[in-house]
């Protein structure tokens, strides 16, 4: 019928939209595009995969952007709850973007728009670790890596989504939404860099440390103009965790530890020893790309390489921001860089937080470089 | 003779027939303490710095639990899980149970709080009581009443009471009355069990906050972990809507008097 | 004679005693299910609201009419006046020819001051005592029902005034929200425009 085909989007539009917030439309700056549509928050029924889209990883992989120019991605990142392993004998059940610490890479070009859902399931069971249809790459490669073997679990609150790539109101985007709740909302990737994204609601502290954090990766529109192929890329994500022992086998938060900034764990992609027991590989003569984000959240990172030099760093992953052979980069809470290395010979080289605290709570990883090839 | 033994039977028939339209009485009816008036620092106050005052009232020693819920159910259909209509719930309204009547004691356990219920079934349920939700100041105030006088003991039932918002196992909820907390005036579990609804949990101020950090800062005052545990939990609450169900959301019903057991809300007596 | 006179007395008790069994039991149900009344109408609130003409009001009462809902209380001088005007203007804004088809529900989240007798009070100082206009008073937990299926935000303070949220809302001929209007002093052209529009599409 005409008339409910207008009444019903009304009605729906409406009724879910709550608060009338006011709606800038949509304008070009410098270039950039700003003015999103509103958000818009209902309840459905989804229960497909948990991550959906085509550029979306897990650490430390990066999907290659195969396309020219910008593109309308359709993202879904939802939020479940997962029983993790921190370190060996570690477990916790953590508040997750998409089912991992830290949450799914995503990959986007500088420019490009991404719509973006997010359903609230942390009242639900949602499995992961089993091959799903119509995931995205980062199901697939979490259900072939049986290193952290999650588990499902329940434990519902209200949870929301800030993504620090996008440039929007955050009391419309960012808005907190109920357990069973789905929000939508448009952005544009309108700076290059690596952007941390979180949980915005209160405590943000609390949420964070529970696990709810991952990192949005914009690669520039012309590309960083250096004149040469990268072999490898990688994203690294350091962040802390605040854990103690629970009653019983599980690790609970530890509200003390986070608010006097001792953390019990400080790591690279969320496992203390992940890095070592899966390195990442090169080859000697080759050049690698480390996106590196320190998700906090609250620590500083003093990222070295050791063994190496860094050769170019962008920091904050902007092409403008160039800096030339240097030993460590320091990262605020929430800072980020792109960094590029030459790997020097064949053997070991190891990713650290030269702060030793933190490098000795875990913030360590290991490259394995293989033999120079001709 | 003969007329009058008919007589009795008859009435004593009668009474039978009508005692099944009174509400279930005895074992499944939840002790009423009775709140006295005063006032408190809320994280939310009417005016900065003063007190909220609360008037006097009675409110249920215990949450509701399943058993309860489900005595509720036989004499009040169209709350029923197949009979719901969406208007007043979501999908997930009681998806743990069994049956529409029938609880799954089995996994959950006996005399264990109903959760997965909406605000407009938990308003609906004390209605049927004689009752209605507490308003959030009530329970506020009736939370605090902890007799906990001394500030680092305070701090760490606070300290608890974080890790506690951060750590629910809404699967394994305890039995109610168990929890040890207990207020001053004898009301039980209104931490550490399940977070419960309240008549108005969304107060107008609600709008002005949009739920963010800024949040947090407006609600702590200086030193008072009590006061964060708070801003959490009222975060929490506000960021609901009322048709609403998850697992660790219930609820208990306050009253303006204490409710007789054999006279309904209109004052008439059976 | 007498014993078996006795005995069917019984027998006739002992079945209306059973009956009330049965009709407990699931299946034996009596009818409106919700399928008879749409999903998200207001209608599935069955409590029953007094006017100011000391009339009982329930929602379903409206059933095929469109529906002006606003909340306010008596002794809000700043805000409600406005926002009963608000109401009045959109009321005004629906033609003439189709007016007499709209009611308006206007009611009081304060149940101790608010009695029919001082809503009649009210609605004659607004010159709103007209055919159509109801000021309603009711249950506690039943205006919190409303407010809460309208998405009304009320709270009662310490000095007796209620803070609360401003909306004007439109519920279609099933008694589903149709159009919100939120805030003082709103433009209501559209809003009447969809009165119109519900007024002139048949019943489903």
């Amino acid at each position: 019928m005409k008339v409910s085909k207008l009444i019903l989007p009304m009605v729906f539009g409406l009724l879910f939209s709550g608060l009338a917030i006011a709606q800038t439309a949509e304008y070009t700056l410098d270039g950039k595009i700003f003015g999103m549509p509103e958000a818009e928050v209902f309840t459905e029924d989804y229960d497909g995969p948990p991550v959906v889209g085509e550029y979306v990883t897990m650490l430390p992989n990066l999907k290659p952007l195969d396309y020219e120019g910008n593109k309308h991605h359709e993202v879904r990142i939802d939020i479940i709850v997962q029983e993790i392993e921190v370190a060996e004998g570690v477990r916790y059940q953590a508040w997750t973007f998409g089912g991992t610490v830290p949450g799914p890479v995503l990959h986007v070009r500088e420019g490009d728009r991404v719509t973006f859902y997010m359903k609230n399931r942390s009242d639900e069971e949602v499995t992961i670790t089993e091959p799903s249809k119509g995931g995205s790459p980062f199901m697939k490669q979490v259900a072939e890596n049986p290193y952290q073997k999650n588990k499902s679990a329940i434990m519902p609150m209200p949870h929301s989504m800030d993504f620090h790539a996008g440039t929007v109101a955050k009391d419309d985007k960012w808005r907190t939404i109920g357990p069973g709740e789905t929000i939508k909302f448009d952005w544009i990737a309108n700076y290059p860099g690596s952007y941390i994204y979180h949980c915005g609601t209160p405590s943000v502290l609390m949420h964070t440390s529970m696990g709810q954090h991952g990192v949005v990766v914009v690669t520039p529109k012309e590309g960083y103009n250096t004149g040469y192929e990268v072999d490898h890329e990688y994203v690294i994500v350091q962040s802390e965790y605040y854990l103690t022992k629970g009653s019983g086998d599980l690790y609970t938060y530890d509200f003390e530890a986070a608010f006097s900034n001792n953390p019990s764990h400080v790591v690279f992609n969320g496992h203390q020893t992940i890095l070592h027991d899966q390195p990442l590989k090169a080859n000697a003569g080759e050049r690698v790309r480390f996106h590196v984000s320190n998700n906090g959240p609250s620590g500083t990172s003093s990222f070295h390489v050791i063994g190496g030099i860094f050769d170019r760093v962008w920091l904050e992953g902007h092409p403008f921001n160039e800096m030339r052979g240097m030993q460590t980069v320091l990262l605020g809470a929430s800072n980020s860089a792109t960094i590029d290395m030459i790997i020097p010979e064949e053997g070991k080289y190891v990713l650290v937080d030269h702060e030793f605290v933190d490098a000795e709570k875990g913030a360590t990883g290991t490259l394995k470089a293989g033999p120079k090839k001709n | 003779m003969r007329l009058l033994k008919n007589i009795v039977t008859l009435t004593m028939l009668l009474m039978m027939w009508a005692s099944n339209l009174l509400p279930a009485q005895g074992v499944l009816q939840t002790k009423q303490v009775l709140v006295p008036a005063g006032s408190f620092h809320a994280v939310l106050p009417e005016v900065a710095g003063e007190p909220i005052q609360v008037d006097s009232f009675y409110m249920n020693e215990t949450v509701v639990t399943n058993e309860q819920f489900a005595e509720f159910l036989k004499t009040n259909p169209s709350w029923r899980r197949s009979e719901i209509p969406p208007v007043f719930t979501n999908k997930g309204y009681l998806r743990e149970w069994k049956s529409d009547l029938e609880p799954n004691y089995e996994d959950v356990g006996t005399n264990r709080p109903v959760t997965r219920v909406s605000w407009f079934a938990a308003n609906a349920y004390c209605d049927a009581q004689g009752g209605r939700l507490p308003t959030l100041n009530e329970w506020e105030y009736s939370a605090q009443l902890l007799g906990i006088t001394d500030k680092a003991a305070m701090d760490k039932f606070s300290s608890s009471l974080i890790s506690w918002y951060s750590g629910i196992d809404a699967q394994n909820l305890a039995e109610v009355g168990t929890t040890g907390i207990v207020t001053t005036k004898g009301v039980k579990d209104q931490f550490g069990l399940v977070m419960e609804w309240v008549e108005d949990f969304k107060p107008i101020i609600a709008d002005e906050l949009s739920l963010d950090c800024g949040t947090v800062g407006r609600m702590n005052t200086l030193n008072s972990l009590y006061n964060y545990a708070a801003s959490i939990r009222y975060i929490t609450r506000m960021s609901f809507n009322p048709k609403i169900t998850t697992g660790m959301v219930g609820f208990r019903c306050a009253y303006d008097k204490s409710v007789d057991t054999f006279q309904n809300e209109h004052g008439e007596t059976l | 004679m007498k014993s078996l006179r006795v005995y069917s007395f019984c027998l006739i008790i002992c079945v209306l005693f059973s009956q009330n069994i049965w009709a407990q039991h699931e299946h034996h149900e009596p009818a409106l299910k919700a399928s008879v009344v749409a999903d998200h109408s207001l209608y599935h609130l069955k409590s029953s609201f007094t006017n100011h003409r000391e009339e009982t009001i329930k929602f379903a009462d409206f059933k095929g009419k469109p529906v002006i809902v606003v909340m306010f209380y008596g002794n809000c001088t700043q805000v409600c006046p406005i926002l009963i005007k608000d109401t009045w203007r959109l009321y005004e804004a629906v033609d003439e020819s189709v007016r007499e088809q709209v009611h308006v529900l206007a009611i009081s989240f304060d149940t101790e001051n608010d009695s029919p007798e001082v809503l009649k009070e009210y609605a004659e100082y607004e010159q709103l005592d007209i055919p159509g206009w109801h000021f309603l008073t009711g249950k506690n937990t039943d205006i919190r029902s409303v407010a809460m299926m309208l998405g009304v935000k009320y709270q009662q303070q310490s000095d007796g005034n209620f803070a609360h949220s401003n909306l004007v809302t439109v519920l279609d001929k099933k008694g589903e929200i149709s159009t919100r209007v939120e805030g003082l002093n709103q433009p209501m052209s559209e809003a009447a425009k969809v009165i119109q529009q519900i007024i002139s599409e048949p019943i489903q």
